[in-house]
This record gives structure tokens, C-alpha cells and sequence, in this order.
């Protein structure tokens, strides 16, 4: 039994230590505080004999703010108002093209490497950020503490490679990045690049939240079809 | 000592008003049966009212502090990928799939954006 109080307690404080080395080291793509407090905390339970469900059961409440965060959102978004207005034709058919393409390749990826069942299922929704994923699988009684779990890794994978990868392709700029981060990496990246830069955060979270809405408006009405092809 | 709590105290109105946001839109979504998360109808209606600008300048600094710890929320979630992940031979595909798909996602997305004419 872990107290609930406790798991965010410890949870808070390895994630504010993990972010304080990060920015020691110059906020580095492959110090995601995320990462490392998870690693941080899996290697406590490992040690201390903590089953790691019991301990996410216990740290509940942190997922409970997801929804309060996402609120949130709208100070950064609305704070980065001209910046979208002068680049709004772009950016939306940055991010209803990328978001289309990512659920896309997702969805099919899966099916040809033969990840069917309830794994196939969780994939569907990778490119979508976490409070999206419990929304959506919560509404359509898909696998949501799977389906949530792979969004996270999905986002630590993104922030860690996306980085170097837009840099050694000469890609540097707020909008390019920021699109590709949200869209790609949603929370995680987007967590990291607002440390790095307000700007390419703000278009970041712009762009999580409108895959978000995409993915929400596509996946409900069309999951009978995905549940019920042939991965099954 | 003064300083400190004078700033939980700022910070504790805009923390309020995103969690009564998001618990409306959660009820809103469930009573309408929308497909929508609670949570983005939060968000648009704090947007709007940002909007009208009539002044919601009070929230600014709990919308703030919800946003700088939203990585400490999904902590627990990756923990748990070591109980969701498939032991043996899915994990290899499953991990390559995960890599392969997120970045062609972010270079589809740069590549559109420049395409279409963003820069900046």
C-alpha cells in the first residue's frame, strides 16, 4: 500500500531535481526530466520491493491535473496570439496534415507489423497527448492505461530524437520546430521546448491540442471500423 | 517567509479556475455526450475569455504553475510502461514501430509547414 500523498511527493520532487539537472546541463534533448524521473523512481521501487502499479495507482491525483493543465494551455496560446494569427494557413495544414498522417501511419504501422488485440488498439491514439487519450479511450471503452502509457513513451522518444533530428536537417525555426514537436512529441516535447524557448512552446501546445481535437472527431465515430478490422 | 506565501496565494485563483473549467467541461461533454475531452472545453471557453479581453489577468500565474509542472503529471504514466510492454518478440517491433512513426510524424509536419509557406 503507497499513500497517496507520498507518490506525489516523491514524484514532484524527483521530476523538480531531474529538471534542475537538465537545466544544469543546458536544457539537452536527452535529459528529459520525464525520462529521468521515471528511471529515478522505477529504480526506488525496484529497490524499495514497490510493485510500479501500486505506486501509479497511488499517484492518481498528478494524472487527475492532466485536465486542469490542458485548461491551462489557453494562457499560452492566447499569450502567442499574433504569432499564430500572421502563420495561421500554415500551421493548420501543418497540423491537419501531420496529425492525419501520424494516426495514419500508426494505425497501418501496427497492422503490417502484425500488433494487433489490445496493443493495435493502444497505437491508435500514440500521436495524441495523454488527457486526450483518457477522453477518448474513456469514451469508446478502449485499452486506456495502455493506450495512455504508450502517448507518454511516444513523447519521450519524440522530445529525445525530434531535436537532433530537425537540427542535422537544418530545420531551426519556432514554427517548424514547435509544429513538429507538439504534433510528433506532444506533452513531453512541448514541456521541454517551452523550458527552451516560449515561442515554439506556445505553437507547440497550439498544435497538441488541435491533434488532440482531430484525432477525438476522427477516432470516436470511426472506431467500430478500427476495433473490428481485420486485427481481429 | 512573507514573499512565499504571498505568492502560493497569487498562484491559487488561476489553479482554481482551470480545475472548475475543466470539471464544467467535463460535465458539459458527459451531459451532451460530445466526443470531446472536458478539459478542451475548459480550454476554449478560458481562451474566449482571454479573448473578450475583460480582463482574467488574476489567472495568469496558476495557469502558469499548472503548465511548469505538467511533466511531473505524466511521470506516473511512464512508469507504467514497464508493466503495459509486451515481454519477447513484440517488444522489438512494438519499440521500432514507436520510433519510425513519431519521427516521420515530426518531419511530415515541418516539411508541410514550410510547404505551405510558414516560416518564423
Amino acid at each position: 500500500m503507497v499513500e497517496p500523498i507520498a507518490a506525489c511527493a516523491i514524484t514532484v520532487a524527483a521530476f523538480a531535481a531531474m529538471r534542475r539537472l537538465s537545466a544544469v546541463l543546458g536544457h539537452p534533448p536527452w535529459a528529459s526530466p520525464v525520462l529521468l524521473a521515471a528511471l529515478l523512481i522505477g529504480a526506488g521501487l525496484w529497490a524499495a520491493g514497490i510493485a510500479p502499479a501500486a505506486y501509479v495507482a497511488a499517484a492518481a491525483p498528478l494524472r487527475w491535473l492532466l485536465a486542469p493543465a490542458v485548461v491551462a494551455f489557453a494562457g499560452l496560446i492566447h499569450g502567442n496570439a499574433a504569432l499564430i494569427r500572421r502563420q495561421a494557413r500554415p500551421l493548420l495544414l501543418a497540423v491537419g496534415g501531420g496529425g492525419i498522417f501520424g494516426l495514419g501511419i500508426a494505425i497501418g504501422g501496427a497492422r503490417l507489423l502484425g500488433l494487433d488485440g489490445t496493443l493495435g488498439l493502444a497505437l491508435t491514439t500514440k500521436t495524441v497527448t495523454a488527457p486526450f487519450v483518457v477522453a477518448i479511450m474513456d469514451r469508446v471503452g478502449g485499452p486506456l492505461g495502455l493506450a495512455a502509457a504508450l502517448s507518454v513513451l511516444t513523447g519521450v522518444i519524440g522530445a529525445v530524437l525530434v531535436p537532433p533530428l530537425l537540427r542535422a536537417l537544418g530545420i531551426r525555426d519556432a514554427g517548424a520546430t514547435g509544429l513538429a514537436v507538439g504534433v510528433s512529441s506532444h506533452i513531453v516535447g512541448t514541456d521541454w521546448l517551452t523550458r527552451r524557448d516560449p515561442g515554439a512552446g506556445a505553437l507547440a501546445a497550439l498544435a497538441l491540442v488541435l491533434v488532440g481535437l482531430l484525432a477525438a472527431l476522427l477516432l470516436v465515430p470511426l472506431w467500430p471500423v478500427i476495433a473490428g478490422g481485420p486485427a481481429h | 517567509m512573507r514573499k512565499q506565501a504571498l505568492a502560493v496565494v497569487a498562484r491559487l485563483p488561476g489553479v482554481a479556475l482551470c480545475i472548475m473549467l475543466a470539471m464544467a467541461g467535463d460535465a458539459l461533454a458527459r451531459g451532451l455526450g460530445l466526443p470531446l475531452p472536458g478539459a478542451v472545453i475548459g480550454l476554449i471557453a478560458y481562451l474566449a475569455w482571454l479573448r473578450s479581453g475583460r480582463g482574467i489577468s488574476w489567472a495568469a500565474p496558476g495557469a502558469g504553475l499548472l503548465l511548469r509542472w505538467l511533466g511531473a503529471m505524466v511521470v506516473p504514466a511512464l512508469v507504467s510502461v514497464a508493466d503495459a510492454l509486451p515481454a519477447g518478440g513484440t517488444l522489438l517491433p512494438l519499440l521500432a514501430l514507436l520510433v519510425i512513426t513519431t519521427l516521420a510524424t515530426a518531419l511530415a509536419t515541418a516539411f508541410i509547414y514550410r510547404w505551405a509557406g510558414g516560416h518564423g
